[in-house]
């Protein structure tokens, strides 16, 4: 299961300074873009304790929201989801404190890989460069591209 | 048959050269043919098979990057003219030994307290203080051409280790960064597989950021320097200082103690980084070397350790570095010998095999050498900083190493042999000296504003804050002197000054310690001698312009070049190291650490791209009273400014030269001897209080180091025309010529009859004042070069290119 966690609009610095850096180096007029943090608990089926995790360990209740979810990406509005994850051979840091942190907390150990989630919805191929150029090294990382269903569910 | 996978390789008594040759390209051993054979005979007198631990323990061992094979082997250099006669031949047994630890043996000093011996040189903190200063200056090039994030992470991590298994373990308090990159705002056209300097750069200074920031030591000291040549190749040096207490300074490795691991778990990340930075890059690199850093098990780390040694629970201790067990339990136990049972290793990686766990370079883990009564004490620290700790051994007294895994005997190996065996040999180097051009293109008054402009924003010359800005420089509260000072914190600084009060735990006390350094890697292809006594000088006059006690510092070599088994690289590096030797030695400041690091160069098909010989000095002295220190920027209205040392002719590696007169590679040499006496004399008037601020000139020139004394908002008005008279040099040279050694001071206007007359027979010329308006003005007599308005110049000087 995925966790997804992602900063409200009012809040999203990240995803508004992303997007401006990509507009004005690859000369786009209309982009919208969301970005999220992506949290794979491996192999833990039990949505209660997923819920748990995300509320207790992960969000910052005040900017912001999460979704769960298990493959596809679910964000409304957006065509696509791009997503990157660490390679399996590369040590996930982050991943393995959440594990940690886990254990603590519902004395269940899981295996959990940290990734991000770009949405979008114009633009792919100059989109995917500009990702590959800033936020992605083949030798780490896996890039997956996710076309997004229309009519979603968002469980939040 | 044992179940082991890959337990054995080959049969020592059938295996002919090729297939040995196949199999070390197969498996990245990067071990020479010579090494090979060596190995295979040892095995043959022993009658058996060598296992793949075995050899991959031989090869780590072995590697350029523990063993700096290449600086300790025999040399012969020779030097020819530019027209290819021979000049000189120099041959050296062991060219390391004879040039930097010469040097240090020579000058004897008595506050070196462990010198070449330990993770770190350590010398006094002050003058029969109880506290000593240790550095440590490490590279980690490789990692970071692939994946710069990461790399530098486990960069800065690494270093801040050595400095922990110094002696019994020493504090970290400062962190260092120096770069050497291609420019980010330039288009190269990258090969694929590769990343963009823009895309290297971001990535190792968020590494840099968040390691340190995340540890709780001060970023707050460093360089970066560009060059085209670095494309494929960037470097990363990244230091660490700590404090030690005089009496923890030497270690003790006790057979029958346990060999206790502490921090993180092992895994399969980084399996054979030191076998892997001992070799070229090409696209074949694999994720298996990239490691990842995780800065708070490291915090956990260095708050068990600083207790524990007040607790006196270990008599040894080192950190987990390259080569991971293999190199820690080895080298701690070189003198004794160990037996290692590897299942009791923790875990992070189920699928692993023994020689992976044995050669694993998973970040974080220290290796402790611990008294057999006191491993309860340890086990309730780690329990109270939640920090892992497991018993992997214990050290034996038959010169043994012995590893186990799943209850066989995965290395059975002798220290003599592992430890001494390596085969020395003879590496021929060559220099042709290029042919020197002084030729200086006269150009229009007119034209010395647009110059000016254009090498304040050339990216060696400008403002490193789009950098600096990130670390953090202030945590622990002991930074004095910080990168940026001044109002609004506009002016560069020299040097870092740390207060050390407060680790030394006795706040009455108000010493310190400088760190500064110095790079002229451009400077290579046209005297690599002369190089490393630019680097050299440029360090230690950063430290005088602080105010720092330079007659008990000490410096630091880290010498990066391309791959040695080229003739020309190896007579780049051999000569750089010659004038490592005669900088140290003339200017009476001993090394005390150093690193070198080979095969910087990347093959993409049939080219070749190397890069120049680099070396870093890194250099350190005690600063007596953290708040008499001088800082760089003009505090006065009309005081005098004068400008002490020496010009020198030529545009020789400078930003002037390459920006306009590439076809000058002149160079003066230095007289360090003589700069050793200027500098003495200029700290003393520094101590008698008549200079109150100093800045040193290096890129761009004293008009870049006279506009960088302005920013905080007093301006200069300079004549240069007594420099020219005296140097007999060009008005160009005088503005914007990096040759010769200087430094700008301004000086009380009370004290300037004293000061004259204390410097009275060292070259020191008054070239102006200071103005009440921001701006500067440079003249020849009557005729005026140029002015600029400070804040607008600020502007370009300022420009972020990330």
């Amino acid at each position: 299961m995925i966790i997804e966690i992602y900063t409200v609009d009012k809040y999203d610095r990240e995803s508004k300074n992303i997007r401006e850096v990509f507009v004005k180096n690859f000369k786009v007029n209309r982009f919208n873009l969301k970005v999220t943090k992506l949290y794979n608990i491996v192999e833990c089926e039990d949505i209660t304790s997923i819920d748990l995790i995300a509320r207790d360990i992960l969000l910052d209740p005040i900017v912001e929201e999460y979704i769960i979810r298990r493959e596809k990406p679910l964000f409304k509005g957006y065509k696509w989801g791009l997503e990157i994850f660490l390679k399996k051979s590369v040590a996930d840091v982050v991943g393995e404190s959440v594990s940690d942190v886990i254990n603590k907390l519902i004395d269940k150990k899981f295996n959990v890989r940290t990734g991000k989630c770009f949405y979008f919805s114009s633009s792919r191929d100059k989109f995917i460069s500009f990702i590959r150029e800033e936020f992605f090294n083949d030798l780490i990382h896996t890039m997956e591209i996710k076309e997004l269903d229309k009519n979603v569910f968002i469980k939040r | 048959m044992s179940l082991l996978k890959d337990k054995f390789l080959f049969d020592v008594f059938k295996v002919n050269l090729n297939q040995l040759v196949a199999l070390n390209n197969k498996y990245g051993w990067s071990l020479n043919l010579e090494e090979l054979k060596i190995i295979v005979q040892y095995f043959r007198n022993i009658s058996r098979n060598p296992t793949r631990a075995e050899i991959e323990t031989i090869a780590q061992t072995w590697s350029e990057h523990c063993k700096h094979k290449t600086f300790n082997s025999p040399c012969v250099l020779t030097i020819k003219d530019h027209r290819g006669k021979i000049k000189n031949i120099y041959r050296f047994k062991n060219l390391f030994k004879e040039t930097i630890v010469y040097a240090t043996e020579k000058l004897k000093k008595s506050y070196c307290l462990s010198v070449f011996k330990d993770n770190a040189g350590v010398i006094e903190l002050g003058k029969e203080s109880k506290w000593g200063i240790c550095f440590k200056v490490e590279t980690h090039n490789h990692p970071c051409a692939i994946e710069p994030y990461g790399g530098t992470e486990t960069g800065v991590g690494g270093v801040v280790r050595d400095i922990l298994g110094v002696g019994l373990g020493a504090k970290p308090i400062l962190n260092t960064d120096n770069f050497c990159f291609a420019f980010p705002d330039k288009k190269y056209n990258v090969a694929k597989g590769f990343l963009s300097p823009h895309k290297i750069i971001s990535g190792v200074v968020s590494g840099v950021r968040d390691y340190g920031n995340k540890i709780g030591i001060p970023t707050a000291c460093g360089s970066v320097f560009f060059d085209d040549r670095y494309l494929y190749n960037p470097l990363v040096y990244v230091g660490c200082v700590g404090i030690i207490n005089r009496k923890d300074v030497n270690k003790e490795v006790l057979p029958g103690s346990y060999i206790v691991v502490i921090g993180g778990s092992t895994g399969k990340d980084g399996v054979g980084g030191s076998t892997f930075s001992s070799q070229d890059i090409s696209e074949n690199s694999t994720s298996s070397h990239v490691q990842i850093g995780h800065a708070i098990n490291e915090k956990k780390v260095i708050d068990v350790l600083m207790k524990a040694k007040e607790l006196s629970i270990y008599s040894a201790l080192t950190d987990c570095g390259a080569g991971g067990f293999s190199s820690a339990v080895g080298e701690l136990a070189s003198e004794t010998g160990a037996l290692v049972d590897l299942d009791k290793v923790i875990l992070k990686d189920r699928d692993i095999e023994g020689w992976q766990v044995w050669l694993s370079e998973s970040q974080e883990r220290m290796v402790l050498c611990v008294y057999e009564d006191k491993i309860k004490e340890l086990e309730k620290l780690c329990e109270v900083e939640e920090c892992q700790m497991y018993i992997i051994g214990r050290f034996t007294n038959d010169r043994k190493l012995t590893v186990k895994w799943k209850g066989e005997n995965i290395v059975e190996l002798d220290m003599d042999f592992l430890h001494q065996g390596l085969p020395k040999i003879e590496r021929k180097a060559i220099w042709i000296e290029p042919k020197m051009k002084n030729k200086i293109s006269k150009i229009s008054v007119m034209d010395y504003y647009d110059r000016f402009e254009k090498i304040i924003s050339d990216l060696n010359v400008t403002s490193r804050r789009w950098i600096i800005q990130q670390y953090d420089h202030e945590v622990i509260g002991q930074t004095v002197l910080k990168p940026f000072c001044g109002v609004n914190e506009y002016a560069p600084s020299d040097a870092t000054v740390i207060w050390t009060g407060q680790v030394c735990e006795d706040f009455s006390l108000f010493n310190g310690f400088a760190v500064a350094c110095g790079m002229k890697p451009n400077m290579s292809d046209i005297s690599p001698y002369e190089m490393a006594k630019y680097s050299f000088d440029e360090a230690i006059r950063n430290l005088v312009c602080v105010g720092a006690d330079i007659s008990r510092g000490a410096a630091l070599d880290n010498f990066c070049a391309a791959n040695p088994n080229n003739e020309k690289v190896m007579g780049e590096f051999s000569l750089a190291a010659i004038g490592a030797r005669d900088a140290s030695v003339d200017m009476e400041i001993p090394y005390i650490s150093g690193k070198d690091s080979f095969y910087n160069q990347t093959n993409i098909g049939s080219k070749i791209y190397k890069i120049p010989t680099t070396l870093l000095i890194s250099a350190i002295a005690p600063v007596e009273d953290v708040r008499n220190i001088i800082t760089p920027y003009f505090k006065k209205p009309f005081n005098p400014i004068y400008i002490v040392g020496s010009f020198g002719k030529g545009f020789g590696a400078s930003v002037y030269g390459r920006l306009f007169q590439n076809d000058n590679n002149y160079i003066s040499p230095l007289n360090l001897k003589q700069n050793r006496k200027v500098y003495l004399k200029l700290l003393e008037a520094m101590r008698k209080g008549f200079v109150i601020s100093a800045h040193d000139v290096s890129e761009g020139g004293l008009a870049a180091c006279v506009f960088e004394m302005s920013l905080c908002f007093i301006g200069a008005d300079i004549n240069i025309n007594e420099i020219i008279k005296v140097y007999n040099i060009t008005e160009l040279e005088v503005l914007f010529g990096e040759c010769g050694s200087k430094i700008v001071v301004e000086i009380d206007l009370k004290n300037e009859k004293e000061f004259i007359k204390l410097m009275k027979n060292f070259p020191v010329i008054k070239i102006g004042y200071t103005t009440k308006i921001p701006s500067i003005v440079f003249k020849d007599n009557g005729n005026i070069l140029f002015t600029s308005d400070v804040n607008k110049a600020r502007q370009l000087w300022e420009r972020n290119v990330l």
